[in-house]
């Protein structure tokens, strides 16, 4: 089960690293142009991507379903664009706002669990009370009070500015509202040691703090961290979905898994595959994130 | 005593919220927190009426409790996108399509979870015992909003005219006290969808308690005492057990709450607090966002803490 996990989450990012060789080569078109008036080939006849439609009022057009030959695998979306190319170009997007927010968060998650646990005193009573405020927070609130504020306006950080169709908004968000999720587990974790005779021991033979926070607390940390990783990820990809779905997530024209869900909504009942088979990556990929993460707190469990 | 000391903790944790979210839309730094509460476009006066509405010229605390006051005192915060919309008794309004829609699914996955928790502890590493952890592996793993459109995609289009599918209505919510059957009708599709995401994970963990739990010696001198094998399970082993559960329940009703009735709402057409958020993300309209966040979030902690009771309840070591 593991390798398998392993096998798929290795295949999906290498599929999504190869999504302009894909749109080049085998799609033949740019996922990012509308094709409105555009014709596909398919078993030597040829058909309009978007067909009008003629029942009813003949009102709007249909995309073109998925034709199973290497253009328009999957069909197209309401503006002609190959599906299974815009697929992979989400899936990129979607990796590395995932990928970037699981290390942000590992890296605060650290710096404040093991600065409040190890120092002590009142930055503990302060850092750990931020913790807890944070964690009574809902993930899913906080996390669209920051998207809706912040994709509404640039954000300005000292001589840093961050526009609101940024990629870096979403990494950034994603990866503050989960760090209590970690911090929190390892600031115990930290105390925990603190407490051990071993610790005691190295304090009371003289060992200055940042020697024995390097060799004594860091390295039960960092396993702690690896066994985390893949379940931010997790959180992180199902996170940028729902946010994306809520158009405060990657925003045009850029496209995720998540956005690529929400253009599909409109076509759900004459062209599901628009909208089902981005759901279906996510869910693949959070799947085998999920069975990796799995078998990895089985394997530290048991040491 | 404790119970005092519970809801004085809760208060401290909603009065930090409120924080926190004060200074989310109105001291994020970059540009006027004016421009963003009047919407997109907003002219002149439409600012200057949101700098009154909201005392932006006065300093941040005065700010902070004119919010406050406006929001659960008075509560005639308006929305600027919409005219004329009074902002708290919108979502006071929505409250019960959102509480209907928890509540129900939340039942729906606690009964499930129970009857997988129970069939898997029976027989480790049989048939449920796989099953639940399948179940709960990609209840993880799915995104809500996906799984009810597949929902949707079966049940309005594709299978509807089948013996199946004839009866689900379509999309939106029916007033309880208006028509009960059709409360349940309505609703009956949103909750299996969100309690199939619970069920598993539920039942993992009530096996996993529960099996835990046989192997303590009050259980042995439960049996030594005569007790029959279904009291021993009731009275002595499930009490215990569930103490995991309801802790868990706990964690979940805020991302129950907080994110999945919200996308479930949408998904469904229920026009509940969640999909009132998101008509106001789609339009910009901040303060809908900001109201329906706090009233939100406030309900969690609450009944975070009434879980906080009821743990306390059955588990004597709490106390």
């Amino acid at each position: 089960m593991t390798r398998l996990a392993a096998l798929v989450l290795l295949l999906i990012a290498a599929a999504c690293t190869l999504a302009p060789q894909y749109a080049a080569r085998v799609a033949g078109t740019d996922p990012f142009r509308s094709n409105i008036g555009g014709t596909v080939i398919v078993d030597g006849r040829t058909q309009d991507v978007l067909a009008e439609n003629t029942e009813g009022l003949g009102l709007g057009v249909t995309p073109i379903g998925p034709t199973w030959r290497g253009a328009y695998l999957l069909g197209a979306d309401s503006q002609g664009r190959d599906v299974a190319a815009r697929l992979l170009y989400g899936g990129r997007t979607s990796l590395l706002v995932a990928g970037a927010a699981t290390v942000l968060c590992l890296m605060l998650a650290a710096m404040l669990g093991v600065v409040s646990g190890f120092v002590g005193g009142l930055t503990d009573t302060v850092l750990a009370g931020i913790l807890d405020l944070l964690w009574a927070f809902p993930v899913y609130l906080l996390a669209i009070s920051l998207s809706i504020v912040l994709i509404s306006q640039d954000l300005q950080l000292g001589p840093l500015r961050i526009a609101g169709d940024s990629l870096a908004l979403p990494i950034l968000i994603l990866g503050v509202v989960y760090v209590p999720y970690v911090a929190r587990p390892l600031r115990a974790e930290v105390v925990a040691l603190r407490g051990t005779e071993f610790i005691e021991a190295a304090t009371a033979l003289g060992g200055p703090p940042l020697h024995i926070l390097r060799h004594h607390i860091l390295p039960h940390v960092w396993p702690i961290l690896a066994g985390f990783a893949p379940v931010v990820a997790a959180m992180a990809l199902l996170t940028e979905a729902a946010l994306s779905v809520l158009s405060i997530g990657v925003q045009a024209p850029a496209a995720s898994w998540g956005t690529l869900i929400a253009d599909g909504q409109a076509q759900l009942y004459t062209r599901p595959m628009v909208a089902i088979a981005p759901g279906l990556a996510v869910v693949l990929t959070v799947l085998a994130l999920n069975v990796l993460a799995e078998a990895l707190r089985a394997r530290l469990d048991r040491r | 005593m404790t119970v005092l000391v519970r809801l004085l903790r809760s208060g401290l944790v909603m009065f930090g919220i409120s924080v926190l979210v004060f200074l989310i839309f109105f001291a994020t730094p970059g540009a006027d927190p004016a421009a963003r509460l009047a919407g997109r476009g907003a002219s002149e006066e439409a600012l200057a009426a949101v700098r009154h509405e909201y005392g932006l010229d006065r300093p941040l605390p005065v700010q902070y409790a004119t919010l406050m006051h406006r929001l659960f005192v008075t509560r005639d915060l308006p929305s600027f996108v919409n005219r004329g919309q009074l902002v708290v008794p919108a979502v006071l309004r929505a409250a019960p399509v959102t509480l209907s829609l928890a509540a129900g699914a939340a039942v729906l996955w606690l009964l499930a979870g129970l009857g997988i928790g129970l069939v898997a502890a029976a027989r480790e590493g049989g048939p449920a015992d796989r099953f639940a952890t399948a179940l709960g592996l990609v209840g993880v793993s799915v995104p809500v909003f996906w799984l009810g459109e597949v929902v949707n995609l079966l049940t309005q289009s594709r299978l509807h005219g089948t013996w199946a599918f004839s009866w689900v209505p379509p999309l939106g919510y029916v007033p309880l006290l208006q028509d009960p059957g059709g409360w349940f009708r309505a609703l009956v599709l949103p909750w299996t969808t969100v309690a199939l995401l619970y069920a598993g994970v539920y039942g993992r963990v009530l096996r996993a308690s529960l099996i835990h739990a046989y192997r303590q010696d009050y259980i042995r001198t439960a049996r030594a005492k005569g007790i029959s094998e279904a009291r021993v399970l009731l009275r002595h082993a499930l009490r215990n057990a569930l103490v995991a559960v309801v802790a868990l329940f706990g964690l979940d009703i805020g991302a129950l709450i907080g994110g999945g009735t919200l996308l479930t709402e949408v998904v469904f057409g229920l026009r509940g607090i969640g999909k009132l958020t998101y008509d106001a993300l789609q339009s910009l309209d901040l303060p809908v966002v900001m109201a329906a966040v706090l009233y939100a979030s406030f309900f969690v902690v609450l009944a975070n803490a009434a879980v906080d009771g009821v743990q306390a309840l059955l588990d004597p070591r709490r106390r």
